[in-house]
Formats: structure tokens, sequence, C-alpha cells
């Protein structure tokens, strides 16, 4: 799928680009959009962290960037044009468990290489040296059901990058993780991106996490979401441990200002708070579906 | 209360324990199995023993029959080759009736399952047809087909398909929509994503579905032969039966029970082998 890329090294064209974007789900109950007016762009090689309270639409996002889902209004574009069908060159990682469970750590991770048509042998090789990076190197012919939970993450990941995809989307990826684990599949995630030029948009509920890995935070809010923040961290020093990181001044000057702003957007049930100009919208769209008339989009 | 030091167990200690603790679970597994062994066939002892003395004495031979009687008329069925030639005819429709309603149940219930409009229209008409009880539409399809064995092939694949349809059915429309979308992502196409995600997806369904199905396709078959027919083990029953001979009625229902029982052991092991990626065990 890397190969499909158009994106040469030097061209500016970002890999990501969302102009004024709304998103509404298609269906009955769609009459209030998931995201308003969003604004964000993603140069190549760039990992952008996406923080906000549930139900503001980060997941949305991710749909949008991988074609699953296309924008209401507003413009959305992938290396540079608007595409009809599914993008191309995409590696998608989420916290549900999208492993084959009948597949071995092996077969799975040479799955999308058997797609692409690959012969056999090559795929195989491939996927072993794949899965060795991962340090799975030994489990080939083990299943799912045989692996612990961050096994089978790190199994999504090789086979999601045994493709070289030019964007990475991840949502949640190590949500169901407890935190000893959670903190060493973040190291070993920057450990296998930093140096190249992966693109990465990492959609996460854990501050620290979005620091940790980030070169920038995007805050959401309301709902339906916003972004309410870009914070770039330039200043926060690279290539230490996630313990390390979280030691030096910049990252609470960061974590806080991040945390200032999520939370003035939090309900007291900890869900997104609703976005009064989008409700207002929300509201007059239903009353005319109600009278039977085209309502507003 | 004492201190001491615990001396550190030697590595050839520890191996020993272990190979000893195997063993010893092993023995105790084997001791449980012959338990349970004895218990079943005491109860199987007691049941006939039971059914021996009550035969003549409580209740008349040619209702009860008796477990002697049994035997002898099961010899006599061999004898002459008559009982096999039975089994293998009644085997022979129910046989074929389920790898036909296995094969059409199977395709349909993918196709429809797939294609998710289509399960929108079909959804009622499913319903009804697997509420229905097909086997009243024997004397119906004795009109189509005539009364030969394509007669009792079609009620048993009629009888079973739908069991079989059914479950493939649902399984498909539940599929993990995001496996189907990592499929998509990946580049896959419509058959990429049938052979891929689809058919290992409804396998274990399909193989449960195949262990409901083949009492039912065996039920079909034998119904077919009630209705007519002069041969099989439904038609020597109910011809065992007419003559008032209990033992012989016993014999085609304890033949006929033996075979269903075979079959499904086999389909069981099917299911183990192919399934082997399920089941517990996950390291957390």
């Amino acid at each position: 799928m890397g190969d499909i890329s158009p994106l040469d090294a030097g061209t500016e064209v970002p890999v990501v680009e969302f102009k004024d974007v709304t998103v509404r789900y298609p269906g009955k109950g769609a009459i209030r959009p998931a995201v308003v007016d969003v604004n964000l762009t993603v140069p190549k090689g760039r990992f952008v962290c996406v923080v906000g309270p549930s139900g503001c639409g980060k997941s949305t996002l991710l749909h949008v960037c991988s074609g699953l889902l296309k924008v209401s209004g507003g413009e959305f574009r992938y290396l540079g044009k608007e595409w009809r069908k599914l993008h191309p060159g995409i590696g998608y990682v989420t916290q549900r468990e999208t492993l084959l469970p009948w597949k071995t750590v092996l077969g799975n991770i040479a799955l999308p290489l058997k797609i692409t048509g690959m012969p056999r042998t090559e795929r195989h090789e491939r996927a072993a040296d794949m899965a060795a990076s991962v340090g799975l190197g030994d489990w080939l012919n083990h299943y799912p059901r045989e692996l612990s939970g961050g096994m089978r993450q790190r199994v999504q990941l090789g086979r999601t990058l045994v493709t070289d995809p030019t964007l990475l989307l991840m949502d949640e990826p190590f949500g169901a993780l407890d935190a000893v684990l959670r903190v060493r599949m973040q190291e070993f995630l920057k450990s296998r991106i930093e140096g190249t030029d992966l693109t990465t948009i990492f959609v996460t509920h854990d501050l620290s996490e979005a620091l940790t890995l980030g070169d920038e935070v995007v805050a959401m809010a309301g709902a339906p979401g916003s972004i309410d923040q870009i914070d770039k961290l330039e200043d926060l020093p690279r290539g230490v441990s996630p313990v390390e990181l979280r030691q030096s001044p910049a990252y609470a000057v960061h974590e806080a200002r991040l945390w200032k702003t999520i939370a003035g957007n939090l309900s007291e049930d900890g869900v997104a708070l609703s976005n009064p100009e989008v409700e207002h919208e929300g509201d007059h769209a239903m009353t005319a579906a109600a009278h039977g008339r085209r309502g507003t989009s | 209360m004492t201190t001491g030091t615990v001396a550190p167990k030697s590595a050839s200690s520890a191996a020993f324990d272990t190979a000893a603790l195997r063993e010893r679970n092993q023995r105790e597994r084997w001791l449980d199995l012959l338990r349970i062994w004895a218990i079943r066939i005491a109860v199987v002892v007691a049941f006939c023993s039971a059914w021996q003395f009550a035969s003549g004495r409580i209740f008349p031979v040619f209702i009860v029959s008796s477990p002697t009687t049994v035997v002898e008329r099961f010899g006599e069925f061999m004898e002459g080759g008559e009982l096999l030639s039975h089994l293998a005819y009644t085997m022979q429709a129910c046989g074929l009736g389920f790898a036909i309603g296995a094969l059409i149940g199977s395709t349909l219930g993918l196709l429809f399952g797939i294609y998710e409009s289509i399960s929108r229209v079909i959804a009622p008409f499913a319903a009804m047809l697997y509420s229905m009880p097909k086997i009243m539409l024997s004397p119906l399809i004795v009109v189509w087909v005539g009364v030969d064995l394509t007669m009792k092939v079609f009620v048993a694949a009629f009888s079973c398909m739908w069991v079989i349809f059914y479950n493939v059915w649902n399984a498909t429309r539940r599929i993990d929509h995001n496996l189907l979308d990592q499929f998509r992502l990946m580049g896959a196409n419509q058959r990429q994503i049938i052979v891929g995600l689809y058919l290992p997806s409804a396998t274990t369904w399909l193989l449960t579905s195949l262990r409901v199905a083949f009492p039912v396709a065996l039920i079909g078959a034998v119904v077919g032969e009630f209705v007519a027919s002069s041969q099989g083990l439904g038609h020597l029953a109910l011809d065992s039966g007419q003559r008032y001979d209990s033992a012989g009625v016993i014999v085609a229902v304890l033949t006929i029970t033996l075979s269903a029982m075979t079959i499904d052991s086999v389909l069981a092991a099917i299911q183990r082998k192919v399934a082997l990626w399920q089941g517990e065990g996950a390291r957390g």
C-alpha cells in the first residue's frame, strides 16, 4: 500500500487536510453533526495526538482520514486530493481487537500482503521479519487467543506496519491495557516510528500518552466536536523515556494547559458539553424534518 | 512460632515434582473416567434387568418386548442382511438430503447475510419457513416428486436446510464490522472478503448447525419412509409395529439412534479440529 503514495520526499503537500469540515453520520438519527468546522493540517512525518472527552468526535476524524466516512460539509484532502473511495496507504489500529482468531500471528501479519497478491513465500518472509521486529519472532505459529493483550496489540501494529502505510491511524490502541503495559507499548511505538517519515494520528483519552508520543496535541471539545486548541510540543525533550519526559518542566506546562482546556469542556458526567451553536442548528433541522422539509446541513 | 530457613529445591527435585504431579493428575483423570463409565454401565444393566423382569410379569410382552427378544430379533435381522440393507437405504436418503440441505442452506445463508438489503426483505419469510413444521409438507412432496428415494432425500433436505440457513445467515449478518473495515482498508475485493472473512467467521456456526441439522435430516428421511416406502429403517419400524412386533421396532430405533450418534461424533471431531483457534486460554 505504501507504494501507492504519490507523496515524494520534499513535496509540500500535507498528508491530511481538513478545511471547515462538518461530518454527519448517515442514517435517520443523523440530524446533529458529529463534528463541525474542523480545520487541521498534518504534514508528512508528523505525529499528531487527538485528545478530548467522550463524544467529541475524535474517532470520527480518523474515519474521515481513512475514507470510511465522507464529509458532509467543507473539504477533506488526503495527499492533496479528494478521494471518492477508501484512501490508499492507510494503516488503522483500533482499541477493539481486529485480529482474525483463526489465523496465527504469521497469518495475521501476512494478511494485508496476501490481499495485495504477494506470493506466499515472500509474504511469509516479510511477515516473519515484521513479527520479529515487534518482538514476536518466537510466536509465529500461535493463535491470538494464546497471546497477552500487549502481544495482540503488537500483532495488530505489525499487521498495520508491514504494508509501509503512508498514514497510520490509531484509535485508543492501548486503552484496554494496564498502566505498565501501556507505557511499554508507548515506548515500543516510539521506537518503531521515530526516524521514519510515517505520518500518525493517534486518538487517546490519556493526556500523558498524548504528550509522550505526539509532536503536537489537538484538543477537541463540544458535542458536536470541534478543535479547541492545538498545542505544539516542540519544547519537550525528545529521545528520552516516557518516565524522564514526564519529569521535564515543559511537560508540566503543556499538561496543565491541555487539562484546563479539556476540563473546561466537560459535563458533570465526564462527557463533552453540547455545542450551543450547533445545538440550535440541530434543533432547527429536527423541526424542519418534522415538517417534512429539508433541514439545514 | 518457629522460624527457620527453607532450603531451596534443586532443579532436579522441582522437575521430579512436576512429573509426579502430572502423573498423579493423569491417574486421577483415568480413575474419574472409569468411575463415570462404571456408573453408566450399571444404569444400563439395571434398566435392562428391570425391563427383563417387568416384561411378561407387569406388562404384556407384545407391548414392551424384552432385552433378550430384542437381541434375538437383532440377530434375525442381521442374518439375512435385512437390517444393513434398511440402514443403507435410510442413510443414503438422509446423507444425500443432509448434503444438499447443507449446501443450499449455507450458500443462501451466506448470500443473504452479506447483502443487507436482501436480508431485510426476506427476514419475515425466513422466520416463517424456519418455524413451519416442514414434515407436514411430505404429502405434497409425494405429489411433486413421487414416492421413491428422491422423495425421502427431498424431505430430509428441506427439513434440515432451514436450520443451517438460519444459523449461517445470523452469523453472517453479525459479522464484526471492525474486521470488515480492516479488510476494506487493506484493499480486499468482495471475493477476498467472502473467502477471508465471512466464510471463516461463519464456520463455527455452520459446524454447530450441521450437528443440529443432521438429526433433523434423519427425521425427514424416516418420515419420508413412513409416508411411502418399502425400504429403510422407518419402513422396518412401521412394518414391525403393524405386526405388533415391538422388538422389531426397538431394533430399528436403536440402530438409527446408534448410527446418528456415530455421525454426530464424527461431526464433533471435525468441529474440534476445524475450530482449533477457538476456546479459552488467553494470556490476559
